[in-house]
C-alpha cells in the first residue's frame, strides 16, 4: 500500500499505476508520475544521498533540479537527478559518492575532519615532498567525482532538431502562460516550454491552504489548449541563449535548436536557503520543495514542521502544510513586524504560533535526520540572541526566506541586470532587442501582477514582430512586499552552516577566502568553488554575494554576480553530439575502386583509395608495387578530388595574373603551366595547373583539401575586382583520371583518336578531344615524374573512361595506384604538397618555389609582401635528404637537431623502392642545406638518426622520363634502374 | 521491371516521407552577364528576380540562382535543357556554361517537415510567405538548393546538391526517413509517366 494524501486537482501521480523499483538494494514502490525522490520520500526514506566533501547525510532540498546530493547511478547512467527524473519500472538505483553504501558510508568519517579540510586546502598542501604528489593526486582523483562511468555503454544516437517559431516563451508558470496565451491570441506562432512535467509553476503548488482551488490555473490551461498556434512543450528546458535567438531546448527526446523572432523569459525564481548550523539535515528543505511534495506527488513531507519565513510565501507554505496533515509547530519569522497580509491573518486564524524577529540558530538531528530546531530571538543587527533560545521538536523545517531570479538566459542574451534593494534581487535593467522578461525573473511576485506582466511581455514581443502598432504604458509592478530577506545567514561557533550544498562550503569558508584576498566575486568563486558544483550555484550564488557584500561593507549590487554560461542544466554528450553529420564526398569512380579492392582513406572530406588490397601482401608491399608499376609500365589514378575551376571571358587571363604568382597572359592556347597562389601575407596558399583551352577560357586545378576555400576566395576577388569574366566551379561536375608511366602514351593512344605523339602532344600541353567516345580535356602533366595524361571528363562518363583505360592498359600491365604510391612517386621527384610540405608561415622562397613567382608583374595578391620577404635571408629552406636504410625511418614532424638545438623538421619521408633509399623533405637552417651535409633527426624514443642532404629531384633529375617519345619507352624501361642509380649518386 | 510489391513499397514510403532520386533528369546551368538574354533568345521563360523559380512545360523548371545565374531542369520527356545545352554548351559572349552533375531529389509525404527539422536549419514557413522561392542553404553539412514544388501531383520539395556528396546525402536522409516510416521511392512511383520512358 502506498500512502499518499487524498487526491487533489492537478496532482501529477497516477494512483492506478504502481511502479516497483530498487534503491540501495531494497525494493520500493512508487506511482506513475512520481520522480525518484518523491517515491522514496513517500516511502519514508529520509536519507537520499551523501554530500560531496564531508559525506554528510542529505535529503530533499529544492525538488527543482538542483538537489545534487540526491543523485543516483542507474545502470550506465550516472548522476541521475532524483528530484526531476521520472520514476520508471524496475529502476535499480544506488546513491553516488558513497564508500560501502549509503547507510554505512565509510567516508562519512570525513565529516569529523572538517577542521583539517578548509576551503582551498588542496592549494596549500601536498606540494612537499614532491615525490608524494602523484600519490596524493591518485587519492584525490579516486575520492572526487560523482558516479561511475561505464565506457562500454553503447551509444544511443539522439537526433537533433530545428524548430522555428515567432515567439518562444520559456517557463509555463503564471506569467509565461499569460504571455504565451496573449501572443498566440494575436495570431503569432508560439512555443511555450517548461522543464516540469506539467505546466502552472507555483500556481500548482503554492495554494496557501486552498487545497482544491485551482480556478486560475484551470482557466489558463483551458485557454492555452484552445489555441492551435500555441505549442506547449513540457519536460523541456531551455539550456542557453546563443546569438540571433538560438535557444537549445533539451528534453528526453533530445536536443532541439529553437529559433524565434522574439523571446520571452518567464523562468521564475529559485527559492534560496537560509544559512544556519545543520541546515543540511534531511528534513530541512525549501518551502517550495515541501509544497511540491504535497501538491504534485501528494506526499506528506513531514509530520511536524517548523517554518522559517521572511516573506508571505512562508505563511502560504505553513497554510499548505497545515491543510495537508502536517502539524506546524511554529512560524519563525525573521522579520520583527511579521506578515501583515491576508496570509498572516489566516495563519493566526489557524492557531499557528508565530515567533516574530526570531531565527533558526541550528538544527539538531539524530539517526541521519532532523529531530528539532533551536530558535532564537534576533538582535537588531541580525545576530541570534542565544540566551533566548527555544528548542522546537520537529521532523521537518521548511525555509522561505527569499528567491533568486532564474535569469541565466537573460544574462546570456546580454541583459544588463541591477540589484534592486527593495526586492533584494537582481532584476533586468536593460534587455536586448526582442528579448523580454516576465514574472518573478522580472522581480514581479503577486499573482495579479504576474498576469499583467506576462501580458505586457507578450505585447512587447508582438510590437517587436510588427504585429501591433498600439502603444501601451508599462504597468506599475514590483511594488509588492519584499519577497527576499537581505541576510538570512546566521553564524554559529561550531560551523556546519552550509552556503553551498554541492561543495559543502560553510559560512566560515567565505570569511577565510576573503581574508586570504579572494574578495572579488569571480576570485571568490574560483578559490572557494562556490557555484561550481553540479547545480552551478542555483541555491548558493546569491547567498555568496550577500556574504561577500557584508564582508566588503558594500551593497550587493556593487559586488555583482558571476557569469552564467550555457548550458543551464547538464546536457548529455550524446545529446550534444546528436546524429553526427560528417559529409563525405566520393568520386564517380568509387564503385570501381571498391571492386578493385581499394582501401580508402580520408583526404579532406573525400574518400580516396589509399592503396589496392591483394591477398597475402602487406600494405607497404602493395604501395611499393603500385609505385614500381608506374615507374616501369603504367599506372592509373583517380584524381577527381582535385579542385577544378574554369574562368571565361575577356578578362580571364588578367584574373589569373592577379590571383596567382605566375604569368598566364602569355600562355599559348593548348598549353599548361604550374600555378602558385599566395595569401596577401605572402604565405603559400595553394598550387595547381592552369590550362589555356581557348583565348578566353582557362581551366585550372587546385589541391584537394583547399578546393572549396579557394573557390570562395576567388569568388570574393572576382566580385571585388569587377573583371569581365566568369568563374565556374566544376569540381563535382568533372572527374580527373591520370594515366602515367613509360607505357602511358601507348595506353592512351588505344582509347582516343587524338594525335598523342610526343611531337603533337608534348609535355605540358593541353588538348580537348574524344576519349572512349566521350568529350574530355587532357593535360600532359607529370606530378609523378613519368609520361602522364590527365583526363578530365564529365562525372557521369568517368567510369566509362576509367574502364576503357584499364582495358587498354591490360597488355601493358596497367595497375591502379592509390594516394600512398602517388606520395612516394612525387617525393622521388621532390614535388612538394601544399599543406604537408608547407605550413601557415611558409613563403615561396623558403620552399624553393621562387621560380614560380613573377615579381615583375604589375600586381598579384601577396606581391607586396613577397617583395619585402624576398630581400630577407630565409630562416629555413626546404631541402631533400636521404638515408641508406629503410629502418628506422624518421617520421613526418620529427625535428632536425643541430648543436643540441632545433634546426628544422621533417615534412615528408618515404621508402623509395625505385631508389633503394629512404628519401624525404625537411625544413632546415640554410647553412645545413648543402648537398651531402649530414643532418641529425630526432626520431621516436629520442634516437638521433643521421641523414644526408641531397638535391631534388631524387629521381630522374633532368626530367627526361616525362618527355619520353614512342621509341624510347623500351630503352628507358631497361634503363630505369640505372637512371635511379645515377640520381642517388648525385 | 517494376513489381507490384516494389510499387507498393514506394507508395507506402511516400505516404510518410519518400525520397525520390531524380538525378537522371536533364539539367544544365548558365551564368554570366549574357545568360539572361541568351536564354530569352532561346524562348526560355525566366523568373523575374533572383532566388525564384518558374515551372516550364513538360514538368521542368528554371531557377534563377543569382542575378545572372540559372539552373534549368527538364521534366519527364521535356526537351528544353537539351536545346539550350546544344546551343550554349561552348559558351557565348558573356555566357558561361555550368555543367551540372547534381544529386537531385524529391522529398514528398506527410513527414517531410519532421525530416527537415532534423537536417536543416532553414525555416520552411518562408516558402509559404514567398511563392516561387529558391533557397540556397545547407542540409546535413552539404550545400543545397531547395524549392517547394509539386512533384507527381504531391506537395513536396526539390533538392539539388553536388553529386560527389550524393551517396552520403541520400543514405543519411534515407536513414532518417526510415525512422519516420518512410523510405526511398522510384521515379515511376512519383511520376507514373516515367514508366513508359523506362520501359522504352
Amino acid at each position: 500500500m502506498i500512502a499518499r494524501l487524498p487526491a487533489v486537482p492537478h496532482e501529477w501521480i497516477d494512483r492506478t499505476k504502481p511502479i516497483p523499483f530498487t534503491f540501495e538494494g531494497r525494493r520500493f514502490e512508487g506511482l506513475a508520475g512520481d520522480c525518484v525522490t518523491s517515491a522514496l520520500w513517500g516511502a519514508g526514506e529520509r536519507l537520499l544521498g551523501r554530500s560531496f566533501k564531508y559525506h554528510r547525510p542529505r535529503g530533499v532540498l529544492s525538488l527543482a533540479n538542483h538537489d545534487v546530493n540526491a543523485m543516483f547511478q542507474w545502470g550506465p547512467r550516472l548522476n541521475v537527478r532524483g528530484d526531476v527524473t521520472p520514476l520508471e519500472e524496475d529502476m535499480i538505483l544506488t546513491a553516488v559518492n558513497t564508500v560501502g553504501g549509503l547507510d554505512a558510508d565509510r567516508a562519512a568519517l570525513l565529516d569529523h575532519m572538517g577542521a583539517f579540510l578548509p576551503v582551498g586546502f588542496y592549494y596549500k598542501a601536498f606540494h612537499k615532498p614532491k615525490s608524494l604528489f602523484p600519490r596524493w593526486e591518485r587519492l584525490f582523483r579516486s575520492t572526487t567525482g560523482l558516479g561511475r562511468v561505464d565506457f562500454g555503454t553503447p551509444r544511443r544516437p539522439m537526433s537533433k532538431r530545428y524548430l522555428h517559431t515567432d515567439v518562444l516563451v520559456v517557463g509555463a508558470g503564471c506569467a509565461g502562460l499569460c504571455a504565451a496565451i496573449a501572443a498566440a491570441e494575436s495570431g503569432a506562432q508560439v512555443v511555450l516550454v517548461d522543464e516540469n512535467a506539467a505546466p502552472g509553476g507555483s500556481l500548482g503548488y503554492q495554494r496557501g491552504g486552498q487545497v482544491t482551488d485551482t480556478a486560475l490555473l484551470d482557466d489558463l490551461l483551458s485557454r492555452a489548449a484552445s489555441l492551435p498556434n500555441l505549442d506547449l512543450c513540457l519536460g523541456t528546458f531551455a539550456a542557453g541563449y546563443y546569438a540571433d535567438f538560438w535557444v537549445p531546448l533539451v528534453s528526453a527526446m533530445g536536443l532541439t535548436k529553437a529559433r524565434s523572432r522574439a523571446l520571452i523569459v518567464a523562468t521564475g525564481a529559485q527559492e534560496q536557503p537560509a544559512v544556519f548550523r545543520n541546515n543540511d539535515l534531511p528534513g530541512v528543505m525549501l518551502a517550495s520543495a515541501a509544497q511540491r511534495l504535497v501538491y504534485r506527488y501528494r506526499v506528506q513531507p513531514m509530520d511536524r514542521a517548523v517554518v522559517l519565513a521572511a516573506n508571505r510565501d512562508g505563511y502560504l507554505a505553513a497554510l499548505d502544510l497545515a491543510a495537508n496533515g502536517v502539524e506546524v509547530a511554529a512560524i519563525v519569522d525573521l522579520r520583527a513586524e511579521g506578515e501583515a497580509s491576508e496570509a498572516g491573518a489566516a495563519v493566526s486564524e489557524a492557531g499557528i504560533e508565530v515567533l516574530k524577529g526570531y531565527c533558526v540558530y541550528e538544527g539538531l538531528g539524530g539517526g541521519d535526520r532532523l529531530q528539532s530546531a533551536v530558535v532564537c530571538a534576533m538582535e537588531a543587527n541580525g545576530v541570534a540572541r542565544t540566551s533566548s533560545s527555544r528548542t522546537l521538536r520537529c521532523d521537518g523545517l521548511v525555509m522561505s526566506v527569499g528567491w533568486a531570479p532564474a535569469a541565466a538566459l537573460l544574462y546570456q542574451a546580454g541583459a544588463a541586470m541591477r540589484f534592486d534593494e527593495a526586492l533584494q534581487q537582481f532584476v533586468p535593467e536593460r534587455l536586448p532587442d526582442g528579448v523580454f522578461a516576465a514574472g518573478r525573473v522580472n522581480g514581479v511576485y503577486p499573482v495579479a501582477q504576474k498576469i499583467a506582466d506576462g501580458r505586457f511581455a507578450a505585447w512587447e514581443a508582438l510590437a517587436h514582430l510588427g504585429r501591433t502598432s498600439q502603444t501601451r504604458a508599462r504597468p506599475v509592478l514590483r511594488d509588492g512586499p519584499r519577497p527576499s530577506h537581505a541576510y538570512p545567514i546566521f553564524e554559529h561557533p561550531k560551523g556546519k552552516n552550509f552556503v553551498d550544498f554541492d561543495e559543502d562550503l560553510q559560512l566560515k569558508d567565505f570569511f577565510n577566502a576573503a581574508q586570504e584576498g579572494f574578495d572579488n566575486i569571480e576570485l571568490l568563486k574560483r578559490y572557494s568553488t562556490v557555484g561550481m558544483g553540479p547545480s552551478q550555484g542555483k541555491h548558493s550564488n546569491l547567498n555568496a554575494i550577500r556574504i561577500l557584500a557584508r564582508i566588503r561593507g558594500e551593497p550587493c549590487g556593487a559586488v555583482g554576480s558571476t557569469t552564467a554560461r550555457p548550458l543551464y542544466h547538464p546536457v548529455s554528450l550524446g545529446m550534444l553530439a546528436g546524429r553526427g553529420f560528417s559529409p563525405v564526398r566520393r568520386t564517380p569512380l568509387h564503385s570501381r575502386h571498391e571492386a578493385l579492392g581499394a582501401v580508402f582513406m580520408m583526404a579532406g572530406n573525400w574518400l580516396r583509395p589509399e592503396y589496392y588490397r591483394q591477398p597475402r601482401k602487406s600494405r607497404a608491399e602493395l604501395i611499393q608495387e603500385e609505385a614500381l608499376a608506374v615507374r616501369t609500365a603504367v599506372g592509373l589514378i583517380d584524381v577527381g578530388t582535385l579542385g577544378k575551376l574554369e574562368v571565361r571571358g575577356p578578362d580571364a587571363a588578367k584574373f589569373l595574373e592577379q590571383v596567382y604568382a605566375g604569368c598566364f597572359a602569355d600562355m599559348q592556347v593548348g598549353a599548361t603551366r604550374y600555378a602558385l597562389m599566395v595569401e596577401e601575407s605572402g604565405v603559400v596558399l595553394d598550387d595547381g595547373v592552369v590550362a589555356r583551352l581557348a583565348p578566353e577560357v582557362f581551366y585550372f586545378t587546385t589541391t584537394t583539401g583547399n578546393a572549396p576555400s579557394i573557390y570562395r576566395e576567388l569568388s570574393r576577388w572576382h566580385v571585388l575586382w569587377g573583371l569581365d569574366c566568369g568563374l565556374v566551379n566544376l569540381t563535382g561536375a568533372l572527374n580527373g583520371i591520370n594515366v602515367a608511366g613509360p607505357c602511358a602514351r601507348a595506353v592512351f593512344r588505344a582509347v582516343t583518336g587524338m594525335d598523342v605523339s610526343a611531337a603533337a602532344f608534348p609535355f605540358l600541353a593541353a588538348r580537348v578531344g574524344i576519349v572512349a567516345g566521350v568529350e574530355v580535356r587532357v593535360m600532359r602533366v607529370g606530378f609523378v615524374g613519368e609520361v602522364g595524361f590527365e583526363v578530365h571528363v564529365a562525372a557521369d562518363h568517368a567510369p566509362a573512361v576509367w574502364d576503357a583505360l584499364l582495358q587498354a592498359g591490360h597488355t601493358y600491365g596497367i595497375r591502379p595506384f592509390g594516394v600512398e604510391a602517388q606520395r612516394v612517386l612525387r617525393l622521388e621527384k621532390g614535388h612538394l604538397i601544399v599543406g604537408q610540405d608547407t605550413d601557415g608561415l611558409t613563403q615561396p622562397f623558403d620552399a624553393g618555389l621562387g621560380w614560380a613567382v613573377r615579381m615583375q608583374k604589375p600586381f598579384f595578391v601577396g606581391q607586396r609582401s613577397l617583395a619585402i620577404l624576398k630581400e630577407r635571408p630565409p630562416k629555413h629552406v626546404l631541402a631533400g635528404f636521404m638515408r641508406e636504410t629503410r629502418e628506422p625511418m624518421p617520421k613526418e614532424g620529427h625535428l632536425v637537431i643541430e648543436g643540441g638545438a632545433i634546426a628544422g623538421r621533417v615534412t615528408s619521408v618515404a621508402w623509395s623502392g625505385t631508389l633503394g633509399r629512404t628519401v624525404g623533405l625537411a625544413y632546415v637552417a640554410p647553412d645545413l642545406a648543402q648537398p651531402s651535409r649530414e643532418i641529425r633527426i630526432r626520431a621516436d624514443g629520442g634516437v638521433l638518426l643521421t641523414a644526408r642532404v641531397a638535391r631534388t629531384p631524387f629521381y630522374d633529375p633532368d626530367g627526361s622520363r616525362q618527355t619520353l617519345g614512342d621509341g624510347e619507352v623500351e630503352r628507358h624501361q631497361v634503363e630505369s634502374g640505372r637512371a635511379a642509380t645515377v640520381a642517388v649518386e648525385r | 521491371m517494376l513489381t507490384a510489391a516494389a510499387v507498393a513499397h514506394g507508395l507506402r514510403a511516400m505516404e510518410s516521407v519518400g525520397l525520390v532520386d531524380l538525378s537522371s533528369l536533364a539539367r544544365f546551368g548558365l551564368k554570366g552577364p549574357g545568360a539572361e538574354s541568351a536564354l530569352k533568345l532561346l524562348g526560355v521563360a525566366l523568373p523575374a528576380e533572383p532566388n525564384r523559380w518558374v515551372a516550364v512545360d513538360g514538368g521542368g523548371l528554371v531557377a534563377r540562382l543569382g542575378r545572372s545565374e540559372f539552373l534549368l531542369e527538364d521534366g519527364i520527356g521535356g526537351g528544353s535543357v537539351h536545346r539550350v545545352r546544344e546551343s550554349l554548351a561552348d559558351g557565348a559572349p558573356g555566357v558561361y556554361p555550368m555543367p551540372r552533375q547534381d544529386l537531385a531529389l524529391a522529398l514528398v509525404g506527410s513527414q517531410v517537415q519532421a525530416l527537415w527539422d532534423q537536417t536543416c536549419s532553414f525555416d520552411l514557413r518562408e516558402f509559404a510567405l514567398t511563392p516561387g522561392l529558391v533557397v540556397m542553404t545547407t542540409m546535413i553539412g552539404v550545400s543545397v538548393t531547395v524549392v517547394q514544388a509539386e512533384c507527381g501531383g504531391r506537395a513536396g520539395f526539390r533538392i539539388w546538391c553536388d553529386g560527389t556528396f550524393g551517396s552520403y546525402f541520400f543514405e543519411t536522409l534515407l536513414e532518417i526517413a526510415r525512422e519516420l516510416q518512410g523510405g526511398a521511392a522510384g521515379i515511376c512511383d512519383l511520376i507514373p509517366e516515367a514508366q513508359s520512358l523506362v520501359a522504352g
